[in-house]
């Protein structure tokens, strides 16, 4: 048993972001558009594919810039260059789901700003190659593709009684629809995530943080 | 600023867990089952059906919940009854019982385990729990029947309440005494008004609730009504069907007296009251859902210890002025009864010598 639990540990660790340290379930950030819009499969696609698309084309654009420029600047034109990047993606989606990109309305634009988020994990550049920071940013993508469609499916089901569309004769309790349903869904998710995590054992960085002894023998710089 | 802190502010400690009061829960079940007769009587077996049903599935369900979150249960502790109970009471008879019983799993499952079990919630699990059913199925909640209706058949029995009468901006007429006693279409257990002020005299008697929530509440309801009413007609009309309609009297007794999630000072009480009545006259001018009070109430929990808070600050801005007022009163009283006195002895002495002087006459 402890054996099958290191190794999941560890393979866990090597893809972390997908599940241990998710951007949505377990940092909570980037939460608005699942929350309010991710309530059918569709729509997490659609807000998945708007995700990864802006946030790993802006970051690559963005892992050229110098680590040397001053940090006001380099924000300033990593906001340009996710707002560049999100003209082509919303041409290509709204040529494909038209419809559920008018459904979605502002929360796809606010995709760019959501990237950003992300974009700040650039310190890692400074420690990582960008090959390998390319795929560590990859896994926060998929990590977020994960939690929007097992929330979005979760809230289908639920909430309209269908999954992808078809109708698996259930009672409907439409409650979930709305975004406090969504809040109710991801605080059980993060809750899940959070029990698997200490039954795990606590990351080496959490424990660095909650420890209080550590932090007082360790002076501050 | 410690000092400041803790006189001015609610401390952690003061919202630490309430245990349970066998005395007020059984109370409150007493009062509840009261209720429950009136909707039994109105509405016959079905209702029976619905809250005895409702009762068990909430017990069983909070039994299953807390092994689950491994939460250890308080003596005493009925809170799961008075939830069970409840909930039915808030809902049409027509009601399907699936729904009581998803509004029972969001009551248990999401507002009261989750933050810690009994006197740990911030919500009222009741409250919450029905509005969440309200928008999940508000072709249900929302559809009464008439008292002594034929159930078997629905349509013929399709009744109007006073609050979609008043909501739809008509006149709804009852009759006075069908108002008091309960006899008009409405949700289950809320009807009744002479049975729930009744419930109402026994809580307060029996202390097991504060009398200051409901008076300032439902003062505060009557005063906006009678200044804004949504009725062509009367003041005293428009006030009293703002009164009976929906909910309002039976949640302002037995929901937003919650010892959990209602301020704990009196002036707090008082603040929380008002905020509370204002927030459904608010829902019901602005709004378009029949069951205002449950949304309100759950707006207002969220306020709860900002309200006592204030009450607490209020209390200590009113101590020395008390103190002030009660010396002054009482030197201004002393001064009084001593003038009196100075003056009755003055005439008493004057009695006295005019007697002397008739004597010596």
């Amino acid at each position: 048993m402890r054996r099958i639990k290191r190794k999941t540990k560890l393979f866990l660790k090597s893809i972390d972001g997908v599940i241990l340290g998710n951007t949505v379930l377990e940092k909570s950030m980037i939460i608005a558009p699942i929350v309010v819009m991710s309530t059918s499969v569709l729509n997490a696609a659609v807000i998945s594919i708007a995700f990864a698309l802006v946030t790993f084309f802006s970051v690559l654009l963005s892992s050229f810039l110098p680590l040397k420029m001053p940090r006001s600047v380099r924000h300033i034109l990593h906001a340009l260059i996710a707002s560049i990047v999100y003209i082509p993606v919303f041409f290509l989606l709204n040529l494909v789901f038209a419809e559920t990109v008018y459904k979605i309305g502002i929360f796809i634009p606010l995709l760019v700003s959501n990237s950003l988020i992300v974009q700040r994990q650039e310190h890692k550049l400074a420690t990582l190659s960008r090959k390998k920071y390319l795929l560590y940013i990859l896994n926060h993508i998929l990590g977020f593709v994960l939690a929007a469609f097992v929330i979005g499916s979760l809230r289908e089901i639920i909430g309209m009684g269908t999954f992808a569309g078809k109708p698996l004769n259930i009672v409907a309790v439409k409650g979930f629809l709305y975004p406090f349903g969504g809040f109710i869904v991801l605080g059980f998710m993060s809750a899940l995530i959070k029990r698997f995590n200490s039954f795990l054992g606590k990351r080496q960085s959490d424990k660095k943080i909650f420890n209080m002894e550590v932090l007082k023998d360790e002076p501050i710089e | 600023m410690e000092n400041i802190n803790s006189k001015n502010s609610i401390t952690t400690q003061d919202m630490s867990v309430i245990a349970p009061d066998t005395k007020a829960n059984t109370n409150i079940i007493i009062a509840l089952l009261v209720c429950s007769f009136m909707a039994v009587y109105y509405n016959g077996g079905r209702a029976l059906f619905l809250i005895l049903a409702s009762v068990i599935t909430c017990i069983v369900l909070e039994f299953v919940v807390r092994r689950l979150f491994g939460v250890k249960r308080q003596s005493g502790d009925w809170s799961c009854a008075i939830t069970g109970l409840m909930i039915p009471l808030l809902m049409p008879v027509t009601v399907p019982f699936y729904v009581i019983f998803i509004a029972q799993i969001i009551a248990i499952v999401v507002v009261k385990f989750p933050f810690g079990g009994y006197g740990n919630n911030i919500f009222n699990p009741t409250a919450v729990a029905v509005a969440f059913s309200c928008l999940s199925w508000p072709q249900y909640l929302m559809s009464y029947t008439e008292p002594f209706a034929d159930l078997s058949s629905p349509a013929a029995s399709i009744g109007i309440s006073p609050a979609s009468t008043l909501l739809a901006g008509g006149v709804p007429h009852i009759a006075f005494m069908n108002a008091l006693t309960g006899n008009f279409p409405g949700p289950m257990g809320t009807t009744a008004i002479l049975v729930i002020c009744a419930c109402a005299v026994y809580l307060i008697a029996s202390k097991t609730i504060s009398w200051v929530t409901s008076f300032f509440g439902l003062s505060t309801v009557a005063v906006i009504s009678a200044i804004f009413p949504r009725l062509q007609g009367s003041v005293l009309s428009s006030v009293a069907y703002e009164l009976i309609c929906e909910t309002l009297l039976f949640g302002f007794i037995f929901m937003a007296n919650d010892p959990i999630t209602s301020p704990k000072t009196n002036w707090g009480r008082a603040y929380y009251g008002v905020l509370l009545g204002f927030l459904i006259m608010f829902c019901r001018h602005f709004g378009n859902i029949e069951l205002s009070f449950v949304f309100s109430l759950i707006l207002a929990n969220s306020l709860s210890t900002v309200c006592d808070t204030l009450g607490k600050k209020t209390k200590q801005y009113l101590k020395p002025k008390y103190k002030e007022l009660s010396k002054r009163f009482s030197k201004f009283v002393t001064n009084k009864l001593h003038d009196k006195f100075d003056l009755v002895s003055e005439k008493a002495e004057s009695y006295k010598s005019a007697k002397r002087g008739k004597k010596d006459a």
